[in-house]
């Protein structure tokens, strides 16, 4: 960390290799939106690396990472004049893929977990962060209590709930 | 969490969604993009001067070719001879179903331009081959389009109701959509030993130069450049080498994929998708 807070340029590259692909995946699971991510990915590290100073290190740097995205996100979706276009995309489990990458499908590999995939993209996006979190990214309640900005026990009754609005969402399906 | 059970019915128990969305695996990342990044990190850099690969430019570099053959009516020479072309003469050959291939370059403000090669069969299948060797195929009369990945031994089958909703819509589409009286006169230049004549036409705020053969008709260049309305960054995008009538096999434009992939195919529609106008994205 010290090596970072002074721009050190290997550190911030180690701090990018170890964590763009986790962040880059929240930010995917969230929007649904490969340019988005993208966008929203890049503009997550250059925030954290112009403001690494201000890091102090209670939460560990991954939380920190993610809390920076999912700011970035919720302004993107605050300022997206096509909020009601987006939504109705991530509604649908549809989303523009990256042309001729397809990262969304290369992840999901089996029929069940694509159905799992899909019911997941059609949870409201409430429902569908806490479960991103939680299980996608593997944070803890703490974790993504910091990350959200709310009480650990709110956090974790979001979570029951989101879940169980899922199974519900799955039965018969799969 | 969630170690209750539930038997009631015939879906996943409670664990086993755990389980299951516990081992969902993370999407692969564009490698090019964390090399972006780091590329650009040296010290001191400010985050404004980083580059972001933003929608305009992924709809640029995905669609890559587009723009649209304007009208244009042109008094040449050649000694002092003239000729004509009229804005609906530049349309025809690619709002018919003439085969024609073209190349493309995107290339995006500081970064290294990417290259494909697009063939058209006929008015309803259309072939788009990346530089990395990744392909694009169109069928609009089977409303359906097939993506393959050799890097990752995938091809992915969309349905799409309409050229425009295409996940990696061509530009070439949008050009199809321009109208008599959209154009303005760019003047007479020589391309590549050729007399041509330029038109632009704008669209969402976007500019698209049309070069035809001034002889011809025929488009023989076009250029547009892309600003992202957020970051500002440009992409400009080249289409040349640009011929009509050639002889293409039937086969490049197969909506199977290729033996040995992984197939994924989508069973709903995707939504429209419209390239998105400058300072909206």
């Amino acid at each position: 960390m010290k090596a970072i807070r002074t721009g050190s340029r290997e550190a911030c590259a180690e701090l990018v290799r170890r964590h763009y692909g986790r962040i880059y995946g929240f930010l995917l699971h969230l929007s649904g939106q490969v340019s988005t991510t993208e966008d929203l990915t890049q503009e997550t590290f250059t925030a954290a690396w112009a403001n690494i100073r201000s890091f102090r290190g209670r939460a560990s740097l991954a939380t920190w990472l993610h809390r920076i995205a999912y700011g970035k996100f919720i302004d993107l979706k605050r300022r997206s004049k096509r909020g009601q276009a987006v939504a109705e995309q991530l509604r649908h489990g549809q989303s523009r893929p990256t042309g001729l990458r397809g990262p969304l499908d290369e992840a999901v590999a089996n029929e069940r977990s694509r159905c799992v995939y899909a019911a997941v993209r059609e949870l409201d996006g409430a429902d569908r962060e806490v479960i991103v979190l939680h299980y996608f990214q593997g944070l803890s309640f703490k974790q993504m209590a910091t990350v959200l900005a709310e009480p650990v026990g709110t956090v974790k009754w979001r979570t029951s709930q989101a879940l169980g609005r899922l199974k519900v969402s799955l039965d018969g399906r799969v | 969490m969630g170690t209750e059970k539930n038997s009631e019915h015939d879906g996943l128990s409670l664990e086993v969604l755990e389980a299951e969305l516990r081992q969902m695996p993370q999407p692969a990342v564009p490698a090019e993009l964390e090399g972006r990044l780091l590329a650009d990190i040296p010290a001191g850099k400010r985050a404004s001067r980083l580059w972001y690969r933003g929608l305009l430019v992924r709809t640029a570099a995905a669609a890559a070719i587009l723009i649209a053959v304007v009208g244009l009516f042109a008094w040449l020479t050649g000694g002092n001879g003239t000729a004509s072309v009229s804005f609906a003469q530049v349309l025809q050959p690619i709002s018919g179903e003439r085969p024609f291939t073209y190349k493309q370059i995107v290339q995006r403000e500081g970064l290294t331009p990417s290259f494909f090669h697009y063939i058209r069969l006929d008015g309803d299948r259309a072939r788009r081959t990346a530089s990395d060797g990744s392909f694009w195929i169109a069928d609009w009369h089977k409303k359906k389009t097939l993506i393959v990945n050799p890097a990752t031994k995938t091809a992915t089958i969309y349905i799409v109701l309409s050229p425009s909703a295409d996940p990696v819509p061509e530009i070439i589409e949008e050009v199809k959509t321009f109208q008599v009286g959209e154009e303005e006169d760019l003047g007479v230049r020589e391309i590549d030993g050729r007399s041509a004549v330029g038109f632009r036409v704008r669209k969402r705020n976007q500019d698209f130069d049309v070069w035809a053969d001034a002889r011809t008709g025929l488009p023989i260049r076009i250029e547009a450049e892309i600003v992202s309305g957020r970051t500002g960054v440009k992409t400009k995008v080249t289409v040349t080498d640009i011929e009509f009538d050639v002889q293409l096999d039937e086969n490049l434009f197969s909506l199977e994929p290729p033996e040995g992939y992984k197939t994924i195919e989508h069973t709903r529609p995707l939504l429209r998708y419209r390239i998105k106008p400058r300072g909206d994205d």
